[in-house]
């Protein structure tokens, strides 16, 4: 199922939004780079492996006596319990990647922003109102793999946008430049 | 007497490894909470943008929130 991991979908199956009008049709939704992950994913990888590696480290080590504070029932429910929270912090993260979406439908942006576990922030704009958008490639990383932000500027309430880390910035900026330009157009005929 | 025998017991090598292991038990009920306040905010991101894998992550906060919930219960029978 490539909605799992991938950061650009163009036309996708079955994506829906709260808020999207019946002629409304979903054209691109995006996330930050799957490369954004990489620091969480290394940390979970070690938060599983710190279990084995400590059951060496204590066996390796002398014996210090707080082995017999160490009940074969209480490593047991520590390390189901460490697990579990590494299973946690791994969901949190990566639901945390995978709703926080830039969608382009063919009539507006919206920018979806949920942070930790209580903060949604919701920001959509009408295409035609979009004035100007920008795309920028910042740093050794987001040179190498081609992942940047693009700034819109609108004429909304909200009068900058930014999706913040997307690959490929230029062509986002591209399309985008490209629905205001035909909506714009439709609208002077 | 009684209290200072029982302190006594509390600081011992199996006393400290039964306060160890309530100590985990309460952390881990306080975890329970986490995980349910996990499972709320998933159901209000797939509410918010709804995909095909949206009952994915529904199931696996749900296992997550149970298993929580099993471990609490493993603990306390085992103390």
């Amino acid at each position: 199922m490539q909605i799992l991991y991938k950061s650009f979908m163009e036309n996708p199956d079955n994506a829906t939004y709260d808020g999207e009008d019946a002629d409304e049709k979903t054209l691109y939704v995006m996330r930050k780079s799957f490369i954004t992950n990489i620091s969480w994913i290394f940390q979970v990888l070690g938060m599983t492996a710190l279990p084995t590696v400590l059951t060496a480290v204590m066996f390796i080590l002398p014996k210090t006596g707080f082995e017999s504070v160490l009940k074969p029932s209480l490593v047991l429910v520590l390390t189901l319990f460490w697990y579990l929270i590494t299973f946690g912090y791994f969901l949190q993260n990566f639901v945390n990647w995978f709703f926080n979406v830039y969608i382009i439908t063919s009539k507006k942006i919206i920018d979806m922003d949920f942070q930790g576990l209580l903060y949604k922030n919701i920001s959509e704009a009408p295409l035609r109102n979009i004035e100007d958008v920008t795309s920028t490639i910042s740093g050794t990383a987001n040179t190498i793999f081609n992942y940047g932000s693009v700034f819109i500027q609108t004429s909304a309430e909200k009068s900058e946008f930014e999706f913040e880390d997307v690959d490929n910035p230029s062509r986002v900026r591209d399309i985008i430049s490209d629905l205001v330009t035909d909506i714009k157009t439709n609208d002077h005929h | 007497m009684t209290t200072i025998n029982f302190i006594n017991n509390l600081l011992s090598p199996s006393g400290f490894g039964t306060l160890l292991q309530i100590l985990v038990t309460v952390v881990m009920v306080v975890y329970v909470f986490f995980a349910f306040i996990m499972t709320r905010q998933i159901k209000l991101m797939t509410n918010s943008f709804s995909t095909q894998a949206s009952p994915i992550f529904t199931l696996l906060a749900q296992m997550h929130f149970i298993a929580a919930i099993v471990l609490v219960a493993i603990s306390i029978i085992l103390l």
